[in-house]
């Protein structure tokens, strides 16, 4: 995970393009790729649980659908306006994150699994049934001011919190804290016994993973307008599993990668395909079987092998890699 | 008033047997592989359209409904080792992580498929012409086919409860779900011992599904709901554990049949009620061990 110059030059060719992009291309592949960008916040803050404390959630999707529910019910019964509730949105999820995390990390492994998609299930329901408070199945729409009802003046707020959240959990990642996380990660036990508080640590990680979960789910829900209980079923908190695996859970980008193939996967094959399950199913099927390691894990270690390769002719090479 | 309370209570109950039956299946396959299968609650569902297909054939009679209660859970526990056989196992070596994402890919493809063979419309399966009528308890209608229902779920709790207890497959099963390599290392063949009880946890999916169909409609989603209530009678009852998983089967079928009494809508958040008590006083659940 460390910051190299090459991977900041790419981070920065990958803003760069983002930034030019809506003169580059017109209105609906602007949505698409904000879609993509949400995405991305979001599978990179899942792997601050997954890749970082090693916590396998399967609940994410009640964070994000928090998200969007705090800009929405902020509206409806506050009348606050939309970017006050994205800006609230990380505290709302982040609170549920870490009463659900305090009670979940005493478990562990497939248990704290299935803990955590219990519980998501349980906002889900509170959510979906609660007819007075949160509209119940028809959802709640969400305004948004006149300003950002410009694409490109949406696209350019969305840009900017996604690449601000997405540096910020770079830093953690390259942070002390981020280094104990990565001790847990490998040796829960190990790490307890030269003094660190492994519970504090995972709780602490899950709330900030959650919290800006929510972000991302505000940002969508502005997106679509709209913010409805099916952007918390337990079906949505495999969105995020999938694509930090697709990508590989031990690159920082792993996620982001994932989350673009998938998204724009989605998009496809909801739109050309009759049966969208059947082939993104199949499509995961063959993703795990043959790409253990996710698509940046397998293509990092292709160029290892490459330079290995190429550095035999002269093995004192070697020593001088990182 | 109190006669309400107690035929929702017996409602509660034959609900609690269905969900207890898919659960057992489930609980032991997470006992002994280690993986919650996600594809527990499509194995069901599979089965649910498979018995309204074969009941169809026979045109509602009373054979038709035995036939359907044989076939459809072999046909589903076929289909079950085949996951494990030719998936689950070729990634064994590998995290849990991607056994779970293989049975979540796995109810996609299969939501998808039931859609393709069976289309997306609703389908009812009608009691067989024998279960047809009701009993009078106290007074009031009781739907014989619910009796049904509870008589086979005991059934099931005890057939299990012999084979764990009493046969050599049955205590390989329990050391398995106390220490799985351990079991290896003592000679007993793993692979063919997951594969065995994914099978058998198929089948209990499938015989729930078999026996749920008359109740209620068959349409996609029923997969979703069963799997998240078998999840949670695998937390409250604990892991491997086919005794907590009747306890927890049976709380959760009560608690929801008189949540529904109480407020209709909420009822589903009264077995996350339960779930959150559990967790609090027992984390491994009420017949589990430590984990």
């Amino acid at each position: 995970m460390q910051i190299t110059a090459k991977s900041l030059a790419g981070f920065a060719i990958v803003v760069f393009i983002l930034v030019v992009s809506p003169y580059l291309t017109d209105e609906s592949n602007l949505f698409v790729l904000m879609d993509v960008l949400i995405a991305i916040l979001f599978a990179t803050s899942y792997n601050l649980v997954l890749g970082g404390a090693g916590l396998l959630s399967f609940g994410h999707a009640a964070y994000f659908g928090l998200g969007a529910y705090t800009v929405a019910l902020l509206q409806a019964h506050l009348g606050l306006p939309m970017l006050v509730g994205i800006a609230l949105s990380p505290i709302v999820a982040g609170v549920f994150a870490l009463l659900v995390a305090l009670l979940t990390v005493r478990l562990s492994g497939m248990y704290f699994a299935m803990l955590t998609l219990a519980f998501a299930q349980l906002i889900y329901t509170v959510i979906a049934e609660w007819y007075s408070f949160t509209g119940g199945d028809n959802g709640i729409p969400i305004t948004v001011p006149d300003y950002f009802f410009v694409t490109a003046h949406y696209f350019y707020l969305t840009l900017g919190i996604v690449v601000g959240g997405v540096l910020l959990l770079w830093l953690i990642g390259n942070s002390p804290f981020g280094a104990a996380l990565h001790a847990i990660r490998e040796n829960p036990q190990r790490a307890s016994f030269v003094g660190l508080n492994v519970k504090l640590y995972q709780v602490a990680a899950f709330t900030i993973s959650g919290a800006l979960s929510g972000v991302a789910g505000a940002l969508s829900g502005s997106l679509h307008q709209m913010a409805f209980p099916s952007m918390l079923y337990w079906t949505e908190s495999a969105q995020p599993v999938l694509m930090a695996l697709a990508g590989g859970i031990h690159a920082f980008f792993g996620p982001a990668v994932g989350a673009a193939i998938f998204t724009v996967l989605n998009f496809f094959v909801a739109s050309y395909a009759g049966y969208p399950l059947l082939v993104f199913g199949v499509v995961v099927l063959v993703l795990v079987m043959a790409l253990p390691e996710g698509v940046v894990g397998t293509f990092r270690r292709w160029l290892i092998r490459r330079r290995d390769a190429g550095s035999r002719a002269a093995p004192a090479s070697r020593d001088a890699r990182p | 008033m109190t006669i309400d309370i107690l035929i929702q209570l017996l409602s509660g109950v034959s609900r609690g047997m269905i969900l207890f039956v898919v659960a057992s299946g489930l609980t032991l396959i997470f006992g002994v592989l280690r993986i919650p299968n996600f594809c527990h609650g499509s194995l069901y569902m599979l089965s649910a359209f498979a018995t309204y297909s074969i009941t169809t054939v026979f045109g509602g009679s009373n054979l038709g409904f035995l036939a359907s209660l044989i076939v459809a859970p072999l046909v589903v526990m076929a289909f079950g080792a085949a996951i494990e056989f030719f998936l689950l196992r070729r990634i064994s070596n590998r995290e849990h992580l991607y056994q779970l994402i293989v049975t979540f890919a796995i109810t996609l493809i299969v939501a998808d498929g039931i859609k393709l063979i069976w289309g997306g419309s609703y389908r009812s399966v009608s009691y067989p012409p024998m279960l047809e009528g009701s009993l009078s308890v106290l007074g009031r209608p009781f739907p014989q086919y619910y009796v049904l229902v509870i008589a086979a779920g005991i059934v099931i709790a005890a057939l299990l409860a012999l084979i764990i207890e009493r046969t050599r497959f049955g205590r390989v099963l329990s050391a398995a779900v106390i220490d799985p390599e351990m079991v290896g290392a003592l000679g007993v063949n793993v692979p063919r011992l997951y594969t065995t009880v994914f099978a058998l946890g198929a089948w209990l999916a499938g015989f729930g599904g078999a026996l749920a169909a008359p109740i209620g409609s068959i349409s996609l989603g029923i997969d979703n709901s069963i799997i998240i209530e078998s999840f949670a009678v695998v937390i409250i009852g604990g892991s491997g554990s086919i005794v907590g998983a009747f306890a927890a089967a049976l709380i959760i079928g009560i608690v929801q049949a008189l949540g529904i009494m109480v407020a209709p809508r909420l009822a589903i958040g009264f077995i996350f009620i339960a779930l959150c008590a559990v967790l609090l006083l027992r984390p491994q659940g009420l017949l589990g061990r430590r984990v």
